[in-house]
């Protein structure tokens, strides 16, 4: 049965690589690697991870520092990969409109403001603890600071399914649109690090966590802590200015059952993780052609996004396939499976 | 808005919470006027909670890892939806059943003591790392039940039961799936205690809402889903539906990161959104279950907006026999939502003796016999969330 499709109006990207579409062909041009050393408490002593370390700043030049102020890193990674994508879209902030729906999928939450909140409980003992953290250290504290920021009335929503947590947000998205619920999606995965993330990759995977990442090294673990924001503005076929093409079929299936189309390039969202290798590697093996982009932004549930992302920015370069095959796969087996077209030539090859 | 004219038929409820461990324990309780309060410490005082009797819990509750609760409730709350619905495990892995469950506590990872030891430079075990990653509310229902269709995670804060009940809608009538699990779950736990007592809108009595002298909300635990199924699948197993959902609405105030936007403008827009895909006007509807958290702001935004859209419909919050189940509150108040559909009436709003001259709204203040078919329940959340889901109940 085909699905009716959604274009891709707008795309903002936020990660190691830095800030928008140029700083991300730039890294895809020359090649991705980590950009920070995260210092981490192991068990054999102080040790220094590599990591893909997002900076802020640049929201400033979105939003005003008064509502910047009482706005978490988490909020913020959201607002700048929203705001990049609005502009890259042509809209204009603040939105206000209500047939907007917002949707926001995301592995962990706001990971850093969960353990500053429990700090602020830990080093109050007795008192009460911080108001502003504990509303902050909610997941969805990301789309309601966007819905404040972009003044959004549409629908919202924060999904956290681990590394399912896109096509099971986008199979939602996809709702709202060809319900009618909404007249534009904009949806994003937002994840970030955090000082108990660089702990855990020590203690689960010792020297594998020290990198690079090898994502077709099927049998070593190399995946690289990353952090980020990737939006993509949705809407109908049909409705916007098709800008880089369209998702033609979200799905979420079982690995083995997962079937790739003959013509696509399967993009994987091989990370370094081993536990999801054998995976990745038995659909490899259906597919002519495949690639992993997760060198450019790091090793992240929500990866699947920033691949579908950064797909469309890569097809349009002439000497790329045009369509595409994203799939996500997790510790269970489940597979996320996203097919797209693109390649309508829109910017300048880099 | 588009209408979409495709309500879903509910084929199966599962509800535990403080008023009860299944759903005709929840009824029984919710009629007979009775709510158990417990008494928990928190930071060196006692608040009032509405906690599960540690009799009906699910198996292994206290005694595996903590993040798991919320998981269990929805377990526990998806077999009971699913025996009510007559399905059995063998039929469900022929058919493809997505899973989409609501929750706060149960998608954050806060554990104290793993916390304490972190800070502390004590290397803590991993251990709770690794059950927090098999914890996940959604995933935990699809593996007990053997299940591989969708599973979606919600953390809309309070909001959260509701919106999973809307979305799973969406997914049957798409076809995403043939039926899907719907609801929300979630556990006491003292970190989220601490946060609500750090906001000042924790009551240091039993929860009063819409009262003129209420001081906030009580937390409370448990799980409420619904078998959402498609007409197809219903009609071909001969499946007894027991409401049908007709409506949904999400919208978002834009206002504040925590307190409610005062003139309830996102809440009417989730109502007007859930009338207009049911294809009802605002007379239709015969009783309302409040939010009713009883919290000054939160009340006072229903308080003044059902008034004023929904004149003469009587309406009360169930939050003063459940406690404020957070995540699961949706879901726990659509199952009560249907139950008052089939009873043909609803239950007194516990908690509340004198009006606040704020607002006009009151709500019942004795259990009230409804004649009609729709029953409307509504969720707010923090960072101005709201949804609105109609039922229709079955003639």
């Amino acid at each position: 049965m085909t699905e009716p499709a959604l274009t891709i109006t707008g795309i903002g990207l936020v990660g190691g690589f830095g800030s928008g579409k140029q700083a991300l062909l730039e890294a895809l041009h020359h090649g991705g690697k980590p950009n920070a050393a995260v210092p981490v408490m192991g068990l054999s002593g102080p040790r220094q991870l590599p990591a893909y370390q997002v900076d802020v700043s640049p929201v400033a030049r979105f939003v005003p520092p008064a509502a910047l102020r009482r706005m978490n890193r988490f909020a913020k990674l959201a607002v700048l990969g929203a705001s990049l994508a609005l502009e890259d879209a042509g809209w204009s902030m603040p939105l206000r409109r209500d047939g907007v729906g917002l949707v926001i999928a995301s592995g962990y939450g706001a990971s850093r403001s969960t353990f500053d909140f429990l700090d602020s409980m830990i080093d109050d003992e007795g008192h009460y603890p911080s108001p502003t953290l504990f509303s902050n250290s909610v997941h969805s504290s990301a789309a309601s600071h966007l819905s404040i920021v972009l003044e959004l009335g549409g629908p919202c929503l924060t999904v956290s399914q681990f590394e399912m947590s896109t096509v099971s947000a986008l199979l939602t998205a996809r709702q709202w649109l060809l319900e009618g619920r909404v007249e534009a999606v904009l949806f994003g995965a937002v994840d970030e690090i955090c000082p108990v993330l660089g702990y855990c990759y020590d203690r689960f995977f010792g020297v594998g966590a020290d990198g690079p990442i090898e994502p077709f090294a099927w049998d070593k673990q190399t995946a690289v802590m990353g952090e980020g924001a990737a939006f993509l503005l949705l809407e109908r076929a049909g409705d916007g200015d098709s800008t880089y093409g369209q998702l033609d079929r979200v799905s979420w299936t079982q690995s083995r059952d997962a079937a790739i189309p003959p013509d696509s390039l399967l993009v994987l969202g091989a990370d370094g993780h081993t536990c999801y290798a054998k995976d990745y590697r038995r659909l490899s093996e259906q597919s002519r052609s495949c690639i992993a982009y997760t060198p450019l932004y790091g090793s992240l549930p929500g990866g699947q996004t920033f691949d579908i992302a950064i797909a469309a920015l890569a097809t349009e370069q002439p000497s790329e396939p045009r369509r595409i095959c994203s799939v996500k796969c997790d510790a269970q087996s489940n597979c996320g499976v996203i097919e797209c077209s693109f390649g309508r030539p829109h910017h300048q090859p880099v | 808005m588009m209408s979409t004219n495709g309500a879903v038929p509910v084929t199966g409820l599962g509800c535990l919470c403080a008023a009860g461990a299944a759903v005709a324990q929840v009824a029984e309780t919710l009629f007979a006027g009775r709510r158990r309060v417990a008494w928990r410490q928190v930071r060196g005082e006692s608040y009032p909670v509405f906690p599960l009797d540690s009799l009906s819990v699910p198996d292994g509750y206290y005694e595996g890892p903590e993040c798991k609760r919320c998981g269990r409730l929805a377990v526990a709350a998806a077999r009971e939806a699913l025996g009510q619905a007559g399905l059995t495990p063998e039929w469900l892995q022929r058919r493809r059943v997505g899973v989409c469950i609501g929750t706060t506590v149960g998608s954050a990872m806060n554990n104290e003591a793993f916390y304490r030891d972190f800070r502390a430079g004590r290397l803590p075990s991993i251990e709770p790392i690794r059950h927090y990653l098999q914890a996940n509310p959604a995933a935990m229902v699809a593996q007990a039940f053997g299940l591989t269709g969708p599973c979606q995670t919600i953390a809309n804060a309070c909001s959260s039961g509701g919106v999973a009940i809307g979305h799973a809608a969406e997914w049957v009538r798409a076809g995403v799936c043939d039926l899907a699990i719907a609801g929300g779950a979630d556990m006491l736990c003292n970190v989220i205690h601490a946060g609500f007592l750090s906001l000042l809108i924790t009551d240091p009595q039993p929860c009063r809402p819409f009262d003129r002298n209420r001081r906030g909300l009580n937390l409370g635990e448990g799980a409420g889903v619904v078998v959402l199924e498609s007409e197809a699948s219903a009609r071909e197993r001969d499946a007894r539906i027991q409401a049908r959902l007709c409506g949904y609405g999400n919208a978002c105030d834009a206002y504040h990161i925590s307190a409610p936007e005062p003139s309830g403008r996102g809440l009417r827009r989730a109502m007007d959104q859930a009338l207009t895909e049911a294809r009802l006007s605002t007379g239709d509807i015969d009783f309302i279950n409040a939010h009713g958290t009883g919290t000054p702001e939160n009340d006072g935004v229903e308080g003044r907006l059902f008034p004023a859209l929904f004149p003469g419909v009587p309406f009360g919050s169930t939050k003063g026999f459940t406690g404020h189940t957070l995540g699961a509150a949706g879901g726990i108040e659509a199952v009560i939502t249907v139950v008052c559909l089939q009873q043909k009436r609803i239950p007194a709003n516990i908690g509340f003796e004198e009006p606040d001259p704020d607002f006009p709204g009151r709500p019942v203040v004795e259990n009230t016999p409804i004649a009609g078919r729709y029953g409307l329940s509504d969720s707010v959340a923090f960072g101005g969330n709201n949804v609105a889901l109609i039922f229709q109940g079955q003639s």
